[in-house]
């Protein structure tokens, strides 16, 4: 962190000394070579004026051609330091120099005309004078690197002046704010406080916002906190209605895999390891119909909840469990895109069922017997009736009426009596195949038949079967056993009769002729006149 | 009486046309080869320029101060210089071995007898002055 918040002004400092050493460095490369341009422009002016001051002298001297008075004004030149040598040359040749004249140096050399004393526009010959270049040089050079060095020290000094204003006004109360800055904490209301004398500038502007911003902030995270703590209570509630559910709730989705599920379901499953890769039907026994169903499901509009009952196979018990379905089309928006899920509610209701059953059982069947009682018969009679209408087959009624039955009752007992009724239940049952075997009265029982053959044969022989097998004697107690007989008469649909009633009254007509001849025997019932 | 002749000589320079009386002429000795001379030549030999005539042979030059305005005349037509000026000219060369200035004749008359017995004298003189035993080489214009 240190190094981070010294690095403005490290930065500041070497952005301005480099901008001023660059600026300096150019200025004085400039300034340097102005001033050393100047200064050979200058001489050079120098020692056109210093031709000009001999010019005259010098103009008599080729006139006369007097060699003493040119020497002396060669010699005299060459005094000056600004002077390597001079020479004076006239039209006809070179006359007189200076012992500094080289001629080697023709470049350097300055020549001014020397015009005829008397006759303007005249020239009668030329001075020519050699710049001490060397001198001149040095001179330059001199004044130059005096300037360049007042330029960098000046430049020097602004640098150091800016660096410590702007360390001053500007980077010092930054690094101040910076380090209080990192000591706000969100959620603290500690305001920062303005630097002095910045209260009305940029960072004192930067300072309130940093407060505002804070302070804005500060209220968001406590709205947000308690938004939160609101949302997680009623997650919790919500997860707690979920998780602690009776019901069995999930969710599958488009492919009818398991996407969630509660503890109910795992529990109604018999597992808890119920992964989304598995689809739903295949834990119910009506496992085709389902798959056709969810399909509708989310192809009907309209249907949006369907009950239904079905039948679960619980991976504990190996039994199947009935529970009570409630399917919902649920839309889940996940982002830009809505999936269709399905959210499925199950109940146990395996006991409501059994219990269901027992009742209807009970209230179908007779206690003793448990075949069928007469009600019940009554209407699988009429069911049956209808069956052979629409196959156009015939139907037989056998009424079995016991014989004998009364003395057993009398002589051993009422639960003689009930042992005999269910050994002969029993006998009847295993007889009617899947015929309906119905206790019809006291000792009175009926067995219908559905496709009976035209000639009556089948029918014949099971009742010949009927005799035989009632007549074998029961066991009642111990070594004890008694034997019953019966009279059948049988009436067959829709020869004997075109309704239930008409039918019954047909096998009773005949089972009592039966009866009357001297029982344990069977007899057709007689086609009626109105029938015919 | 000096005053007065210089501002006639004056007045009459600056505002009539110079009668040929007073026209300068440069003369030599009658011996003398030379018939003519340019005003360059002229030039030369009397500002020392020049120790002989065209020809080789030596000269020597008599200044004619006779008269003071002869002479500010003759030199101010000869090299457009003042009395003074030519005096500072001579200044410079006073150290000077090869040239001398040369010789100031004040009378009239010791000129003319210098210029007659002098074959290589050159000088200057008026028409006034002039005189059979002088040969004229040169004339300013008026």
């Amino acid at each position: 962190m240190i190094p981070n918040r010294q690095n403005l002004y490290v930065k500041v400092a070497v952005a301005i000394g480099g901008g001023a050493f660059l600026a300096a460095v150019l200025a004085c490369l400039y300034f340097f070579w102005d001033a050393r341009e100047t200064k050979l422009k200058e001489v050079t002016n120098q020692l056109g004026q210093i031709a000009l001051t001999v010019q005259k002298t010098a103009s008599v001297a080729l006139y006369v051609k007097d060699v003493e008075l040119g020497k002396e004004i060669v010699e005299g030149l060459e005094v000056n330091d600004l002077v390597a040598g001079a020479l004076l040359t006239a039209d006809s040749g070179d006359w007189v120099s200076s012992s500094g004249y080289a001629a080697d140096d023709v470049l350097q050399v300055l020549e001014f005309d020397i015009p005829h004393p008397f006759f303007a526009g005249e020239v009668l010959g030329k001075l020519k004078l050699l710049p001490n270049t060397q001198y001149i040089q040095s001179r330059a050079t001199e004044v130059a690197l005096k300037q360049a060095w007042m330029l960098a020290l000046q430049s020097a000094l602004i640098a150091l002046l800016v660096s410590l204003l702007v360390h001053k006004t500007l980077t010092a109360p930054l690094n101040r704010l910076t380090s209080n800055f990192e000591n706000i904490k969100p959620g603290d209301n500690n305001p920062l406080s303005v630097p002095k004398y910045h209260a009305q500038d940029e960072i004192g502007s930067l300072v309130r916002g940093i407060n505002q911003l804070v302070a804005n902030l500060n209220q968001s995270i406590e709205k947000e906190r308690n938004l939160r703590q609101k949302t997680e209570l009623l997650e919790r509630k919500f997860r707690l209605i979920f998780e602690r559910a009776t019901a069995g709730i999930c969710l599958i989705d488009k492919q009818n895999h398991v996407l969630v599920v509660n503890e109910a379901f795992e529990r109604l499953c018999g597992t808890d390891s119920i992964d989304n890769q598995t689809s739903l039907c295949q834990w119910f026994e009506e496992e085709a119909e389902l798959d056709r169903f969810f399909n509708e499901l989310r192809g009907n509009l309209n249907l949006n909840h369907v009950e239904m009952e079905l039948q679960l196979r619980s991976q504990q018990t190996e039994q199947l469990k009935w529970v009570h379905c409630l399917f919902s089309k649920v839309e889940d928006n996940v982002g830009a895109s809505s999936e269709m899920l399905i959210e499925v509610m199950m109940y146990d209701i395996t006991e409501r069922t059994y219990r269901e059953r027992m009742i209807r059982f009970e209230a179908e069947h007779d206690p003793l017997t448990q075949l069928k009682n007469r009600r019940a018969g009554e209407r699988l009679l009429l069911e049956m009736m209808r069956k052979t209408d629409q196959t156009r087959a015939l139907m037989g009624v056998l009424l079995i009426d016991l014989d004998k039955f009364k003395p057993v009752n009398d002589i051993y007992g009422h639960e003689a009596g009930d042992a005999v009724l269910k050994s002969v239940a029993e006998r009847l049952m295993k007889l009617a195949g899947n015929g309906i075997v119905i206790r019809w009265g006291g000792d009175e029982f009926l067995i219908g038949i559905s496709n009976v053959d035209k000639d009556y044969n089948k029918l014949r022989e099971l009742a010949q079967e009927l005799l035989i097998q009632i007549a074998r004697p029961v066991a009642i107690r111990g070594n004890l056993s008694c034997q019953v007989g019966a009279s059948v008469g049988i009436a067959i649909y829709p020869h004997h009769g075109h309704t239930l009633e008409a039918l019954l009254e047909a096998a009773d007509v005949a089972m009592y002729e039966v009866k009357d001849q001297g029982q344990g025997s069977f007899r057709f019932g007689k086609i009626s006149s109105g029938a015919a | 009486m000096k005053l007065l002749i210089i501002s006639l000589i004056a007045w009459l320079l600056a505002h009539s046309p110079v009668r040929a009386d007073d026209a300068l002429y440069v003369v030599v000795n009658a011996t003398n080869g030379i018939e003519r001379l340019s005003h360059h030549e002229v030039v030369d030999i009397f500002m020392g320029r020049d120790s002989t005539f065209p020809d080789g042979k030596d000269v020597t030059v008599f200044d004619n101060s006779s008269d003071i305005d002869t002479r500010a005349l003759f030199y101010r037509q000869l090299v457009n210089r003042s009395l003074a000026q030519v005096s500072s000219y001579w200044a410079r060369l006073q150290f000077s071995a090869r040239v001398t200035q040369p010789r100031k004749i004040d009378q009239s008359s010791t000129l003319l007898e210098l210029m007659n017995r002098t074959p290589s004298g050159i000088t200057f003189v008026r028409s006034a002055d002039l005189d059979p035993a002088l040969k004229v080489v040169y004339k300013f214009d008026p």
